[in-house]
């Protein structure tokens, strides 16, 4: 692959890239960080991939392992000022499916990010997870009763 | 039809995008190994006031547990080493430490093991598999199983290691997962046994469910040892087969229109309608309860009483759904089984008795 090619596919899953960082990274920094970090490692290790039609799997999967790195080696302060920027920022139409996917715990965030929102399916949600395909279909399972639980606590207030 | 998800997540900023473009245009023209400088992040110096240490919430379901050293299959599987905790929340606060929201986990309840009642509900039908296979270092046994006519079942397994287990972010580990005869998905998850577990040897209690009818298939555990686990990854897989020599059978329940088919180890329900539908149709309850002639109840599941006694379900999304017990049903001492939830919106109640 050239670094033209390169480039190119980067750049088309850049909105995934952001989506998924946004599963596992609060702060704006960290995203931009987790991002930085998985363009210079795909880079440097692109003689890895062995098979170039899965090369998106495997720079999401990349970018997963930065910013798990990353959530180890910080502790957990955020900027308020940031923070308050990015909640006036939130689409109003999306806001409380917003919410309720963010209360989920990361193991259900996550898979509801790649599948429903990203589109993957379910064997590529596994592949970029690390999980067994059965894992991932019972995650988005369990998940989706907890979204709807939540969606309808927030009608009835 | 609009995607509700397309507007969950803002459009990238510019900044997300700059940094991207920036870190592409400074690649070298070849890929290389090398120590790479990191453009420098910009440093918020807000007020040390202003920082807010965000909440950490730790899930502990299915994690260490304090139960005593047991032997047994019965008691390893069904048995006192279930998670057992109480219902509890957790408060959830966002980057201003104001509590938004609590999370809450449902309790799991802890039953003793009856081995005179294992033995005579499932003892028939554990099979003793005690088959091996070896990968590097690295020696996987499925010790014991269980299963039922419906594919619903449980195994004890070892995974052994005499130079120990890496760390979990090492770039070295091993995965379990299980599948039918021909490969096909089938739901599992796996307890650790810590109790019954060293530094070089680590016990699992395995639980399955399919996805779809298996029609006498057997299943088989996928054991894989994974290295490289960075950007690429390199997998080994061994096969070991399940093959329960009889599967603990089930009784029908059923009210004419819902049918659920419980055995001792699990239930599986056959929704009432047939045919593919939208997945926003799938039947999802919200609470199972399984009563019994002696005037006993067991809960299964209950948002209501957030209580969650089970330890796998698995849907196909359409027509079936299957769960799989933490603990031994006496199926023939149960008198009716009360299923509430709702579908597409629409709430449904059903109360299935003995369909014999």
């Amino acid at each position: 692959m050239t670094k033209e090619e390169f480039t190119r596919r980067i750049t088309a899953v850049t909105g995934t890239l952001y989506r998924v960082s946004c599963g596992l990274l609060r702060s704006e920094a960290d995203r931009e960080d987790a991002v930085q970090e998985t363009i210079l490692r795909a880079w440097e290790r692109l003689s890895g991939l062995r098979q170039e039609q899965y090369f998106e799997t495997w720079v999401v999967r990349i970018l997963i392992n930065q910013c798990h790195s990353i959530q180890r080696q910080e502790s957990r302060f955020v900027d308020i000022e940031e923070v308050r920027r990015e909640q006036e920022a939130a689409p109003e139409e999306g806001r409380a499916l917003r919410d309720a996917l963010m209360s989920l715990d990361e193991a259900y965030r996550l898979p509801v990010i790649l599948h429903y929102v990203e589109g993957y399916d379910i064997r590529e949600t596994a592949a970029m997870l690390r999980l067994p395909e059965g894992t991932v279909k019972s995650r988005l399972h369990r998940a989706r009763k907890m979204l709807r639980s939540y969606l309808q606590e927030v009608q009835e207030v | 039809m609009k995607n509700p998800w397309d507007d969950v997540f803002d459009e990238v900023p510019a900044s997300f995008r700059d940094r991207v473009d920036r870190t592409l245009r400074g690649l070298e023209d070849r890929p290389m190994k090398h120590e790479h400088e990191k453009i420098k992040r910009t440093v918020r110096m807000t007020a040390r006031t202003g920082l807010i240490a965000a909440a950490v919430a730790v899930l502990l379901i299915g994690s260490a547990l304090a139960a005593a050293a047991h032997t047994g299959f019965f008691r390893d599987a069904f048995g006192d080493n279930g998670t057992g905790h109480e219902a509890y929340t957790l408060d959830k606060t966002d980057e201003t430490g104001s509590a938004v929201s609590q999370e809450s986990y449902p309790a799991v309840e802890r039953v003793e093991a009856d081995d005179e009642q294992a033995q005579t509900l499932v003892g028939a039908y554990v099979t003793e598999v005690q088959a091996s296979v070896t990968i590097g270092a690295y020696t996987f046994t499925v010790e014991d199983a269980v299963m039922d006519e419906n594919g619903i079942g449980a195994a004890t397994v070892t995974v052994e290691n005499p130079n120990g287990f890496p760390d979990e972010s090492a770039s070295e580990g091993y995965t379990l997962n299980a599948q039918t005869g021909q490969g096909e998905l089938v739901d599992f998850t796996s307890l650790l046994l810590e109790d019954d577990s060293t530094d070089t040897c680590r016990r699992y209690a395995c639980y399955f469910a399919p996805f779809e009818e298996l029609n006498g298939e057997n299943i088989r555990l996928e054991v894989a040892v994974v290295t490289d686990l960075g950007d690429t990854a390199e997998i080994e897989r061994e096969y070991v087969t399940i093959a329960a020599e009889g599967r603990v059978p089930a009784g029908t329940f059923s009210d004419g229109e819902l049918t659920a088919s419980v055995s001792a180890v699990g239930m599986e329900i056959a929704w009432p309608r047939s045919g593919a539908s939208e997945e926003t149709d799938e039947y999802l309850t919200d609470e199972i309860i399984i009563r019994y002639a002696d005037g006993s109840e067991y809960t299964v599941e209950s948002d209501e009483k957030n209580v969650y006694n089970l330890a796998l379900t698995s849907a196909d999304g359409e027509t079936h759904t299957w769960y799989v017990f933490n603990r031994l049903t006496d199926t023939d001492s149960i008198t009716e089984i009360e299923l509430t939830g709702s579908c597409a919106g629409e709430a449904f109640s059903y109360t299935l008795t003995p369909a014999d």
